[in-house]
């Protein structure tokens, strides 16, 4: 397998998941693929796919580590007399074309837009700060049984930096494990018996100044403890690099006494999720109407057009994921009040977008009549009260 | 530069967390509402520090 100079920014092929681009960023970013996976994954999420079309305009530009030609060349064969930058100017603008006629002009696509192009010049920056050497090249057979201790050692390390800079899994030889003989290993036990030791006589002597020390303040204390002595022992700089034995069980053990203590605190409710269905529900009675509409995911769609509002009725409409649509009643009063934490709110010829909305609306044709109101709100989604 | 040890750290932090949950049961009234959000905010936290210290370093 050849290896090309990883300066350049290409498609890992050797650790992609789907085309490589993750990898790529994070080979040429000197981090973790997965931290760059779960950064593209959230903001896919948060910017309606907008940054899943850049995976793909940036799969269909950037070569792969064992190829010299992009994608786009095999595609559009005219696309070979091209400059790189008109290229990648050309895929950019048609991305951000597409993006604009199915979105719009979001602010929240801008902040996504802006958080990629500061994580992108922060993976730049580290890049230069770290430095990478420029050419990686091919990993050799590995050594014979009967290769010298410094051949071995050599080899691991060639095979380390060829993982690292081609994002190639280490499945190599190892250097040899530590020799068993570590006296240090076990001296962060002493840390934590002297600091139970420590606890205890606290404890005693509280007990005996008359303050009582509940039993479940035991095991916690000793987790506590075991807690800071293995953040201690996480340390990078730490002399012995083997953890001590059995503190981790031991630690797990005293997590689960410590819960186990806790067994007779109020517990959270059980809440399952509510998911409210898109149907349409019409109400042509006022009092038909149910005070309060909650759920967690979903779009309930009420129709009052026909709805005579003979009495003030106050309703409640709650969704966390997903949107609220309602459909006012044709005549009489009502008053909207509504909040919504990111989306957009489109209520009786009002229009707004964005975050953290909040607005009371009022259709007021007769202010001896009846009233309507509407308390509600969304979390993220859209609020639509229109009125026919 | 050597490396901090992950599992060690993953395992110390969040043992500091249900110890200080403990003390506070022990002691006091525990807002299981604040512990609600706080809680899944500090799993998140100590993931991406133990994502971050697995990461390649030259």
């Amino acid at each position: 397998m050849s290896v090309t100079n990883s300066l350049e920014l290409r498609r890992a092929t050797a650790d992609a998941r789907l085309f490589g681009v993750c990898a790529g960023l994070a080979r040429s970013w000197n981090v973790d693929p997965t931290l760059v996976r779960v950064g593209f994954v959230i903001l896919t999420l948060f910017s309606n796919g907008l940054v899943f079309a850049l995976y793909l305009a940036t799969a269909l530009v950037l070569p792969t580590d064992v190829s010299d030609e992009p994608p786009i060349h095999r595609m559009f064969p005219a696309t070979r007399t091209w400059s790189t930058p008109k290229i990648i100017g050309v895929v950019a603008a048609v991305t951000a074309i597409v993006a604009l006629t199915t979105q719009g002009m979001a602010p929240g696509l801008l902040f996504v837009m802006a958080i990629t192009g500061a994580v992108i010049a922060w993976g730049r920056r580290h890049h230069r700060r770290r430095g990478v050497p420029a050419r990686v090249g091919a990993l050799g057979p590995a050594p014979s049984p009967t290769a010298s201790e410094f051949e071995r050692l050599a080899y691991a390390w060639q095979s380390r930096q060829y993982a690292v800079y081609t994002g190639a899994p280490l499945d190599v030889v190892e250097p040899a494990a530590a020799p068993v003989d570590d006296p240090g290993r076990n001296r962060p036990w002493l840390f934590a018996l002297v600091g139970m030791g420590i606890v205890g006589v606290t404890a005693a002597a509280l007990d005996a100044a008359g303050v009582a020390v509940p039993a479940g303040a035991w095991p916690a204390a000793m987790l506590g403890v075991l807690g800071l002595t293995l953040v201690w022992v996480a340390r990078p700089g730490r002399p012995s690099r083997r953890r001590p034995t059995l503190m981790v069980t031991a630690t797990v053990l005293c997590a689960l006494a410590t819960a186990f203590s806790m067994s007779d605190a109020p517990r959270v409710p059980a809440h399952l999720p509510t998911i409210a269905v898109s149907d349409v529900t019409a109400y042509a009675d006022v009092t038909s109407l149910p005070r309060e509409i909650k759920a967690d995911v979903g779009s309930p769609h009420l129709d009052l057009t026909d709805m005579e509002i003979t009495d003030n009725r106050t309703v409640n409409v709650s969704v966390d994921f997903g949107g609220v649509e309602i459909d006012a009643p044709k005549q009489g009063n009502i008053i909207v009040r509504y909040t919504v934490d990111a989306g957009s709110a489109t209520v009786l010829g009002t229009d707004r977008e964005g975050a953290n909305l909040s607005d009371t609306v009022e259709r007021i044709t007769d202010p001896a009549a009846p009233t309507l109101t509407l308390d509600v709100h969304v979390g993220f989604g859209d609020v639509e009260v229109k009125s026919r | 530069m050597k490396r901090p040890d992950t599992i060690a750290l993953v395992v110390g932090l969040m043992a500091l967390a249900i110890a200080a949950l403990g003390l506070w049961h022990a002691f006091g009234t525990v807002n299981w509402s604040a512990v609600g959000i706080a809680f899944p905010i500090l799993l998140v936290l100590v993931g991406v520090s133990g994502l971050a210290t697995t990461r390649p370093r030259s």
